[in-house]
């Protein structure tokens, strides 16, 4: 039987090691560290699409990069579909639980070699896994794919390499040779920020579509809440290593909780000149992460920190039905 | 008089595959203390435009036609001396991507210091303490002038570069995506704040970005550039309540807006055309859902169809009888 959830994260940390070679690790006695992913914890639903929301820098491209198993975690534990991917031992299981997940990425040209043609590109991982038995059954899935993803005409791309394609050809692409392994989980990361608007909204109903086509569980990692809120049933706000709110997507933009979420939103620009932002009343700017935080991570920027801020962490609490917020005052608030 | 106008610039890229038309018979007029946006996917020719007005287009660029009127006089009939008087103290640039456009080799306050000593004559210690003075203005402390452009954040050398750009006092200041590489709560930081100079120091600007949205937060006026031509131009405010060219309402109703109702965000189908070989008629005739034959054959002039509208489209008036 399957469980509700597909992906669980429990305490994930990601500590990356700044210390340059064998003579500082002797000398200094201080290790440094960036602290690029720092206790998350949450979990998506099957069939929905969770978003991770942040600045650069915030960890949201490591915390998916962890879930794919592409980068260790310094601590924490990652669950899919009830296994336990960092303990897990058995080759065979590691294979068939890594077919099932997907990731494509901002600039689907780096990700595509500029040594094959379309048809090539989307046959490849058919060949690699064994999926297809002869040429005929390779063609026909390719081309089944293309039309899905609607890559047409099919027969004008299918001989084209990926220098021939527009931007948002390239990204259906990629989007094609993700789905062509039938995964049951996709980590979509910033996959329109490198395009043109008429063009990035036609890929984002792409997505949705297969979502809905394919019940494919999504995590949709966005620097840009506006796009999260389109695309995402429910989302993560992170900073600096943390999520510091987390719910569905309607609930956090009508009534954001934290003072990050908050300076977030009334910094998205509105295309509608009646509306004037307000005011963001945050200052300074996102520390490095390096900097070592005994309370709050937000405090030294948030404009209600008060003494006890500095002093504990705030750790996400339920205010409401699955609306978690990491902040004493807000959590009193609610 | 204009302080800037724009008349039938046509900036074409001279490639050995052929002229890649990327800015074709552009008209416009900017009015003291007014900002204009222009707006329009990659490609649609809006740096060019303001590499022509300011003469600095690269090769194989060539600027085929027209006039650049500043002040009444075409820049583009100005040698390199009278050229000189205009850059900087007439009209400055604020450049996408400030770590390319600072050079890392010097402190920022001396960057900044440079053109004022160049431009006006002025002794070094002076033009150092108005380069202090305007890093102040763009909320540096003036301590960090000192500081190589590889020890700010991005958010701050943006904020140099604007601090540049003001340096020798200009009248017009040309933006060029100056927020698109920042995160959102620096990027809205740096758009408050060039709004603030702009009041402060009465200057007249236009802003270039891909994002019509900041141009609704910030601007009077727009222009809506789609493969080389503007299509449609007027207040930001009536171009929102009633976008008359199907491309600057696929364009608005294509962005999603955090304020309003979560609605379906319409895409536009296919791709911009190719500029060496635009199709015949109007440019945008291949994805248009009313383009008839008339699109396929001839083009629609930049018309004026009210107080401060122009559009270019043949079916405009059966577009808004639609509504």
């Amino acid at each position: 039987m399957e469980s509700d959830t597909v992906v669980k994260v429990q305490s994930l940390k990601k500590w990356f090691d700044l210390s340059s070679g064998i003579v500082e690790s002797l000398l200094s006695r201080k290790e440094r560290y960036v602290k690029a992913v720092d206790g998350v914890t949450f979990d998506i639903k099957r069939g929905e699409i969770f978003g991770l929301v942040g600045e650069s820098g915030c960890g949201k491209t490591t915390t998916g990069r962890l879930i794919m198993g592409v980068t260790e975690p310094t601590e924490g534990q990652v669950f899919f579909d009830g296994v336990d991917l960092i303990t897990i031992k058995d080759r065979e299981e590691v294979k068939k639980l890594a077919l099932k997940r997907q990731m494509f990425f901002q600039d689907p040209y780096e990700y595509l070699s500029p040594w094959l043609t379309v048809k090539d590109t989307l046959a490849e991982p058919l060949r690699i896994h064994d999926l297809v038995s002869d040429k005929d059954e390779e063609l026909e899935k390719v081309l089944e794919i293309m039309e899905t993803v609607d890559l047409t005409p099919v027969e004008m791309l299918l001989p084209k390499y990926s220098y021939e394609l527009s931007g948002g050809q390239r990204q259906r692409v990629v989007i094609a040779r993700a789905l062509l392994l039938n995964p049951s989980f996709i980590v979509a990361d910033e996959p329109v920020s490198m395009l043109d608007v008429s063009i990035r909204v036609g890929i984002l109903n792409l997505l949705l579509d297969m979502k809905k086509k394919f019940s494919i569980t999504i995590l949709f990692i966005t620097h840009d809440i506006a796009v999260s809120r389109y695309m995402c049933d429910r989302i993560g706000v992170m900073y600096l290593g943390k999520i510091v709110e987390r719910g569905p997507t309607e609930t956090i933009i009508n009534k954001p909780l934290h003072p990050y979420t908050q300076a977030l939103l009334s910094a998205v620009p509105v295309p509608d000149p009646k509306i004037s932002r307000s005011e963001i009343p945050i200052k300074g700017r996102i520390p490095t992460s390096t900097y070592d935080f005994p309370g709050c991570r937000f405090a030294p920027r948030c404009p209600y920190a008060e003494d006890h801020c500095a002093r504990g962490e705030s750790e996400l609490v339920e205010v409401a039905n699955d609306h978690f917020v990491a902040c004493p005052r807000a959590q009193g608030s609610a | 008089m204009e302080l800037l106008e724009v008349k039938d610039l046509r900036t074409h890229y001279l490639t050995p595959f052929g002229a890649v038309k990327a800015v074709d018979d552009i008209s416009f007029k900017l009015k003291k203390n007014m900002s204009l946006g222009f707006a329009g996917e990659s490609g649609c020719g809006k740096t060019t435009v303001a590499l022509s007005i300011m003469r600095i287009l690269p090769y194989p660029g060539k600027i085929l036609g027209g006039e650049v009127l500043f002040k009444g006089i075409d820049i583009l009939k100005m040698n390199e001396a009278e050229l000189r008087q205009v850059r900087w103290k007439g009209i400055s640039t604020v450049f996408q991507g400030a770590m390319a456009s600072l050079n890392p080799l010097f402190k920022v306050g001396r960057q900044i210091a440079d053109p004022i000593m160049i431009h006006e004559d002025v002794k070094k210690k002076e033009a150092h303490s108005r380069a202090n003075e305007l890093l102040e203005l763009v909320g540096i402390d003036a301590s960090r002038a000192d500081n190589y452009p590889w020890e700010l954040s991005g958010g701050m050398r943006q904020r140099v570069m604007i601090a540049m750009g003001l340096a020798c006092n200009p009248d017009v200041i040309i933006a060029d995506e100056p927020t698109t590489a920042l995160d959102v709560i620096v990027a809205h930081q740096v758009m408050e704040l060039i709004k603030d100079i702009r009041e402060k120091l009465d200057l007249s600007m236009i802003l270039i970005t891909h994002d019509i949205s900041v141009i609704a937060q910030t601007c009077d006026e727009l222009a809506i550039m789609y493969a080389g031509k503007i299509v449609e131009l007027s207040t930001v405010s009536t171009m929102y309540e009633s976008p008359l060219h199907p491309y600057t309402d696929a364009l608005i109703s294509s962005f999603p807006n955090i304020k309003e109702k979560k609605r379906q965000l319409k895409s536009i189908a296919g791709n911009p055309p190719d500029l060496i070989n635009p199709p015949p008629g109007c440019n945008f005739n291949p994805r248009c859902t009313y383009a008839q034959d008339i699109c396929r054959s001839e083009e629609p002039a930049l018309d004026q169809i009210g107080d401060n509208h122009s559009v270019a489209c043949h079916f405009w008036e059966e577009i808004v009888a639609k509504r």
